[in-house]
Parts: structure tokens; sequence; C-alpha cells
């Protein structure tokens, strides 16, 4: 018999989350913000793979003739924040109305190619190769000792490169539960000699001290391996230690991502969750045809799961602060942008310059950085203001990491080479 | 030695003698490493005798259909073809594509090189060969002579009058790397440029100009001609491109469009991109003249040593020895481009275990090479919903597994994680109820693991019996030879006796034993 929805800890969440939307439609008070050491702070990643198209929320083309924007969007103001509004997505106008005192938008970063794989590792590692490590890996690997799964990835590309074990991948339909919970050695219908937990600790014990024999017995050249499978068991066990708390199956859509993800850093499993939009890590967004009906149903499904986010981060307890959400800063970014201009499908092609949004602790809300040309290319800014200047940086992904990783308290020297951070959008 | 004559040039030193135990460690890390499999007792043995048997073994490791197979797997670190989550994806497929069709187009290629390695066949075959690969789902879609009934992947044709042109010419590699209008098929011609001859434009830091207005089409064009930023990379790779036409679609949701070849499209270079079909600075005829231009250029033959280099010791190309990949191209060539040669004289080079010979790294699994090791010892082959969970992301557990699921994940794990254990444990579990259950049905000469005991003994009725199991079973699976009255027998000893102590049934702790040895960090590490 299926269980009711409701009647699952995720169910419950995700209903919570819906009243508690109605609930801020009433003007709840929401929690005071308390300051959080970087080193303490958590990152919840959205990745909108495909190639979104900032004109429909972040980015302003009213004035340019070359930008074919929406004939009933409109600007709109979040306090000082501007987007762009439109009937069809009244998730983006909640979303700002509630949220812009915590967000900052950067314009017209660009992202050197127009080709999707590499976007990718440029937008997540700041570099062409795919050995390079992701923002949401590093973060994760700097507060290794303390999490069990410092850096979770639900969904979406993932370049853990050196920092591979911090790194804990789900799978594309939550294989990771199955591992967890045990499930996955029941897929065969051939076994029938099931293994209770007293066996499998007993094994596991076994393993252990297998593992550090050979660490003992190993020279200076083995060691490295034999010390990474002895701390992978043990990483592995502690995992596990969470299966009664948290379910990573059946993620159907980015509400069950989300709902997840609050749960992962709820009860400090992960410093890191990396979430893709759509769930499938397929590239919807990019919108060749139809780019005006595709990317409002994308937008509004992810501003609307968006909500859904902060509403879980705004419920669930911190680990360090009262709430999630004064712990946690959620990155909200794609690969790519689109042409200013329509194609003969009505679609957008690729565009190497795009824009990306910064929700939550440590974040100075209300500031929009960077500056679109007349080009649509993106103006150098000012790091300190956020201004365009025409002697300022150039608004690259490695400035975009450099900020995400002195958001996390880890130097970016390491990762971006002298590349500043955008201090302007930082509290 | 043969291998040094097989150079032509014994510029590498002869072997010194090694003691058997590191010959047996050689040999267990080339049988994993050739045709993912231990080696069997038999074959230790040999090896023990003889150290220099190596050389035989190998020879015949290469000739086994279990390298063939594993080579499909390593070349998709090359390719990155098979994978569910490839570009195109028609719709109104007259089958059920829900669980590995697209994995299975993206493996076509790799079919290829399986096969030419199958048949011995020249290396250039890759770019040359008027044949392809295909399976009953791929011959259900695609113009392949196909014979009613058959299963399971061949060797066939095209029937729609494609040119040769090996992998090239296969509809896998270019459902994988598709392209549009704009992009002009350079994305293809870039992975043309890196999988063969191991040039990857992007590789070269862009210089993204801010002068070019980017909305302007003749400005974009005039640069990609003109400006120095642009034509260090565009004016080689275009030409690439431009021989790529016969396979460029429009709807990328046509089943048909999408699965055959378009010679009305050959000259579609002239209006999409302006040059005309070239490779290396030369002009060709196009796609016609693409793979013997790219047989004959020298970097192709180099490159070809270069990834076999790189995957069989899973060091960056850029880190490789460079006297060793000299060596290995010019016997390569000699030997009239042989994978199977290729690959015999990459685990003879002494840099095959790294830096020394005596104390090697240890190399982690990878993950198809844990179902074929398991699947040898217990003939458990580990599937859900009909895929196998080894090889395929979706609803398998490849990237879990630390593998490549080929867009999202592009680089192997070279050391256990966690997940990585854990899909190891629950693959041991697994196939330890099976080998057990198998077994112990079986009599004791037709078993493969259990041949010391008849599941009925303990340590208490017969410990020669329990001790020569243990023993067994350490050899089998671990390919050790450990002492009777040493410790790892003392431990394992214990184990049984732990578990038989929770199980009460024989069986069970036979299971439990087996489980806990498979997931050793020896047998997961080599």
């Amino acid at each position: 018999m299926a269980r009711s929805p409701l009647y699952t800890r995720r169910g419950l969440l995700k209903s919570a989350a819906g009243a508690g939307l109605a609930g801020a439609a009433l003007g709840v008070p929401r929690a005071a913000r308390a300051s959080v050491s970087p080193a303490d702070r958590k990152f919840v990643f959205v990745f909108a793979c495909g190639g979104w198209d900032p004109t429909r929320v972040f980015a302003d083309g009213f004035d340019n003739p070359l930008v074919d924007m929406e004939g009933n969007a409109e600007r709109a103001w979040g306090g000082d924040l501007p987007y762009i509004a439109c009937p069809s997505r009244p998730s983006v106008t909640t979303f700002f109305d509630r949220y812009a005192g915590q967000t900052a938008l950067i314009q017209g970063m660009l992202v050197p190619s127009i080709a999707h794989e590499a976007c990718f590792i440029l937008a997540m590692t700041g570099g062409f190769s795919d050995a390079g490590s992701d923002w949401a890996a590093i973060l994760g690997a700097a507060a290794r000792g303390r999490y069990a799964a410092p850096t979770l990835v639900l969904g979406g590309p993932s370049f853990p490169g050196v920092n591979l074990p911090s790194v804990v991948i789900c799978g594309a339909n939550g294989q990771l539960s199955a591992l967890v919970g045990g499930e996955a050695t029941t897929w065969s219908a051939e076994n029938n000699l099931s293994m209770g937990v007293p066996t499998r600790s007993t094994i596991d014990d076994f393993v252990r001290r297998r593992a550090a024999a050979v660490v003992a017995g190993a020279s200076s050249r083995t060691r490295a391996q034999a010390a990474a499978f002895a701390s992978a068991h043990e990483q592995a066990m502690d995992i596990k230690g969470y299966r009664h708390q948290i379910s990573f199956a059946d993620i159907l859509d980015l509400s069950d991502a989300f709902t997840i993800t609050a749960e992962a850093l709820s009860i400090g499993l992960s410093r890191s969750v990396m979430v893709c939009s759509p769930v499938s890590g397929l590239r919807d967004w990019d919108s060749h045809t139809s780019n005006q009906d595709l990317q409002n149903v994308m937008f509004e499904d992810l501003f609307e799961n968006l909500l859904t986010l902060m509403f879980l981060l705004e419920a669930s307890p911190g680990t360090v602060a009262p709430t999630l959400l004064e712990e946690t800063t959620v990155v909200v970014f794609s690969e790519m942008g689109r042409t200013p201009w329509n194609n003969s499908a009505g679609g957008k092609d690729h565009w190497p310059y795009t824009s990306a949004m910064l929700v939550g602790s440590g974040i100075r809300g209300g500031v929009n950085v960077g500056q679109w040309t007349d080009d649509w290319h993106g103006e150098p800014i000012d790091l300190g203001t956020g201004e365009a200047r025409s002697s300022g940086a150039s608004l690259g992904t490695a400035t975009f990491g450099a900020t995400l990783l002195t958001l996390g308290d880890v130097d970016p020297a390491e990762w971006c080479g002298d590349v500043q951070p955008i201090t302007a959008v930082i509290a | 030695m043969l291998w040094a004559a097989w150079f032509g040039c014994a510029t590498v030193e002869p072997e010194a003698e090694i003691p058997a135990a590191e010959a047996v460690r050689r040999l267990t890390r080339v049988s994993l490493d050739l045709r993912g499999v231990r080696p069997t007792e038999a074959e230790i043995a040999r090896v023990e005798a003889d150290p220099a048997v190596i050389e035989e073994l190998t020879e015949e490791f290469v000739a086994d259909e279990r390298f063939f197979a594993h080579l499909v797997q390593l070349y998709h670190e090359i390719y990155l073809s098979e994978t569910e989550g490839i570009d195109l994806r028609p719709s109104n497929i007259p089958f059920d594509n829900s669980k590995a069709f697209y994995w299975e187009v993206g493996q076509e290629p790799l079919q290829v090189i399986g096969q030419i390695a199958r048949e011995d066949l020249p290396y250039t075959e890759v770019v040359l060969g008027d044949w392809t690969m295909a399976n009953e789902h791929l011959a259900q879609l695609f113009p392949v002579e196909w014979e009613e009934g058959q299963t399971g992947w061949h060797k066939t044709r095209y029937e729609d009058g494609r040119p040769a042109g090996g992998v090239l010419a296969t509809n896998g590699l270019w459902w994988r790397y598709t392209t549009t209008e704009a992009n002009a098929n350079r994305r293809r011609a870039n992975a043309v440029s890196r999988i063969l001859v191991c040039h990857d434009y992007l590789d070269r830091p862009i210089v993204f100009s801010e002068d070019i207005p980017l909305t302007d089409d003749a400005a974009i064009r005039d640069a990609v001609s003109n400006d120095p930023a642009c034509i260090g990379c565009h004016a080689t790779l275009d030409p690439i491109a431009a021989n790529l036409f016969g396979f460029y679609w429009s709807n990328f949701t046509s089943p048909t469009e999408g699965s055959s070849y378009h010679a009305a499209k050959e000259t579609q270079w002239e209006s999409l991109l302006g040059v005309r079909p070239g490779w290396a600075g030369r002009p060709i005829e196009g796609f016609v003249e693409l793979g013997p231009a790219i047989a004959a250029d020298p970097r192709f033959a180099a490159c070809a040593v270069e990834q076999a280099f790189s995957l069989m010791t899973r060091t960056d190309p850029d880190l490789l020895d460079r006297a060793a990949l000299i060596r290995l191209t010019d016997g390569f060539v000699v030997d009239g481009l042989r994978i199977r040669g290729l690959y015999t004289a990459i685990v003879r080079e002494p840099t095959y275990l790294g830096e020394s010979a005596t104390d090697v790294e240890p190399r982690l699994m990878r993950p198809d090479v844990m179902g074929t090791a398991v699947y040898a010892l217990t003939g458990f082959e580990w599937e859900t919903q009909g895929v196998s969970v080894l090889l395929t992301d979706a609803f398998g557990m490849r990237g879990l597994a630390g593998g490549v699921e080929g867009v999202l994940i592009k680089q192997p794990a070279l050391s256990p994680s966690s997940t990585v254990l854990m899909v190891m444990e629950a693959l041991a579990e697994e196939a330890s109820a099976y080998a057990v259950v198998t077994e112990a049905a079986l009599p004791a000469d037709e078993r493969t693991l259990f041949r010391e005991i008849d599941f009925t003994e303990t340590p208490d009725t017969d410990r020669d019996a329990m001790v020569a199991q243990v023993q067994a079973l350490h050899l089998r699976v671990l390919s050790q030879r450990v002492a009777a009255d040493g410790e790892q027998v003392a431990a394992t000893l214990a184990l049984w006796e732990s578990l038989y102590a929770i199980e009460g049934d024989v069986p069970r702790a036979w299971r439990g034993v087996l489980t806990a040895l498979l997931r050793d960090p020896t047998f997961l590490m080599y």
C-alpha cells in the first residue's frame, strides 16, 4: 500500500512549505538575522542547466533596440533591487517582494564560451579543465572534518577534482538512497540470503580493521591510497548513520530536491548542496526555439520552488544560527545567457554573458552589480561598489567564484589566482 | 627477451629477475587492466614458477574477448559518448527507449574500437572503416544491414550511402556531439580533433575580445577569419567543421533525419561557414577525404598511444613519460598500428607500474572492472530495471562508483570515495549471496570459489578444511597466498565464527566472509 505523501517527513515539509507561503502572504514576520562566521556558512547551489535568458527576470533591456523583451513584462522593484516582472510569473514577483532585501544580482558576467559543456566547467570552476574543482566541492572540502557528506550533489554537473573525497553524488534517480538504506542489495531477484544489521556491522568492523592494517603496512608510496580507503570507509559508515533522518529517493522535481537540501543542511550532513533545474540534468533551459514560452515556464517553476526553499530554510533549525536561512547562502546561476534578440524560430541562441543571483547569509541585499552595454556585453565593474567603471575589473566566472569562496572563508587565491571577489555583494 | 626484439632497437634494459610475490602482483595488475578479471589460480601458479610467463599470458590476455569488451568501456573515457545524457533525443522512437537506448547509441563508436581489436585490424580503421557496429535496438532505427532476429552487437554497414569514415561515420558519435546553425559543426570539429589527434581547442585560454560586437554577425565572421585572438583556433577548426555537413540536421526531434546521412547537405559549409573543408591547414575534398587525412596525420598514431598509455596508467597525458611515449609510438607504427600490440607493449613498459616496479601505488578499480571481476568469481551480473548497475547512470550507479557519466561527470575517480565503497558493499553482498546459493547446489569440483568445503563444516568439526577454504578464497578473490597459521587466516576464521554465531547457518557465514573479502581494500585497489 502506498503511503500517503503527508505521512512522510518530506510530505509534511512540503505541506508546511505551502502553508508557510500562505502565511507569508499575511505578513508573518521572519526571524531576525543572526551573524554567522563565514567558516560556518552553508551553501545551496541552484544550477539552471542549458542557459537561461536573463532578460526574463534579471536584465533590463527595455530601452535597448537590440533586446527582445517580453511584450507584457515591465520593470519592477523589490525594495532597492530592480527586476523584471511579468503577469505570467507571479512567483518571481512574490520572491522579490519577500527577499529582495537579502538578494544581490550580478549582471553581465562573462562565461568565455558558448558551448554548453565548456560553459558548465567555466561557470562552476572558473577555468577550462574538467579536472578542476567546482565551487561547491571546494567549499564542502574546506569543512570536510565536520560533515559526513560535505558536498552533496543532488543533480547537475559535478567537477570534484582533487576534492572528490568530499563530494557525495546522489544519482539521477536518488540511487544514493538505495545504498544508504540497503535497498540496493535487494535489486537482484536472485538474492534470497538477506543480511541483517548485526552481520553487516560485523563485516563493517572487519573491513575497518583490514583497512587499518593495510595503512599500517603501507609504504610512503602506497599510504595515500590506503588512507583514502580507510577514510572513505569511515565516511560511508557516517553517511549511513543518517539513513533514518534523510532519504534521497524520489527526487521527482525541484521541490523534492529542495526539501532534501534543507534536511541535509539542517541535520549537519552537508555544508554545500548542488541542485539542478531541471532535476533530470537535461538542458531544458536551452531555448533555441520558443524562448518566450520555455523560459516563462522554467523561470516560474524555478522561482516557485525557490520560495519553497526559502520557506524551508526559514523553518528549519540551523546548526549554528536559529534558522538555516541565517547561515545559508543560496547561489542561483546558469552556464550561459542567451542572445538579446530572437532568432527565426522564436528562440534565443547562446550568449557568453549571463546573470546570477545570491540570496541569504552574508549577502548585502538590494545590490545590483554590473551593467549591460548597448551591445549586450557586461561592463567592467568596481568590485567594491558594484558600479560599472571602464577601468574596473572584468566580471567573469573566476570573479564570481572568488566571491563565493570568500563568503565561505576559503582563500580564493588558491583557486582563482589573483582574481578578487565582488566585495560589493558581501555584507 | 621477446618484447625487446619487438621494439626493434633495445633501448629498454631487460628486467632483472623479480621475486614470485612481485610477479603475482604484476600479473594481477596486468590481468585486471587488460581483461578486467583477476588471474586464475593456474595463472598465478605458472607465474610463481616462472615470472617470465607473464609475457606469454599478456599475449593471451589481449586476445581474450574480455579485453575487447573492456576497451569499449576504457574508450568511453575519451569519447564520453556512452551516456544517457546524449544530446539528440528524437521523438516517436518505435520501441521502449526509456532505459538505456541513448547509452547504446553512444556505444556505437566504442564498439567499433572493440571490433578493431577483436579482428586485430590496423588502428586506422577507426577513421577508414566502411563498416560499423549495431545491436537490435539501433538496427530498428538506423539504416543498417541487419539479419532479422539477430541480437547483440554485430558488425554491419550503413545503407544510406554515407562515405567510409570509421567512427566519424557513426550516428553514435554525432548524436553525442550535435550542433546548431550558429555553431556550424565547430563543436563536432573540436570533438574530432580532441578524440583523434589529442588536440582540444578548448584547452587554449580564450581571450574574449570585448571589442568585437557580438551583436554584429558580419563583425563576428570577420573576427573569426581575421582577428588574431580568433584565428589561432578558427583557422584550422572551421575547415574541419566544413567536412561534417552530411551529418547536419535541422530537426532535432526527427528520428529519421538524425539517423541518416545527407549527401545533399555536404556543401552547406558554403553558406554556414564560408570556409572550405580541410585538415591541418590543407584543403581536402570533404568527408570522403577526412578519414584518410587523419590517418596520414602523424598526430593520429601518437595520440592513440598517448590515450592508451594514459588510460592504462591512469596518468594525466601531460605527465606521461615522454621517452616511453616515443618508444611506444615507434613500436606501434612498426607493428602496423595494432591495438593488441600497443597494449602489450604498454604493460611491458617499466613506467607502467609507476615510479617503482617493486613498490607499486595501488590503482582503484573502474566500475566496469568491479563488475567483470566479481562476475568471473561469482557468476553474478548486477542489473536493475534491465540495465547494468555499474555501466549506466540514470538508474545505475556508474558515477557513484567512480565512473565517467560522460556529460555531467567527465573524470573518473582515482581514489576511493564513500560512494565507491558503498557501491562495492552492495555489489559484494549481492554477489556473495548469489555465489553461495549457486555453489552450495553444485558438487565441489564444479564450483569456482568453495571447492574445499561442503557447507557443513565448522572450525570445531573440520578445522583443516576451513583453513584450506579460507586460504583458497584469499588466493582466488585477492590473488594472495596466505599462510595457514598466519594472521589473515586467523582473522578470517574469527570473522566466520562471529558470523556463524549471529546467523546460526553455515552458508550464511561463508556468504559473510566472501562479502568481506570482496570489500577488502586489496580487492578494490590493486
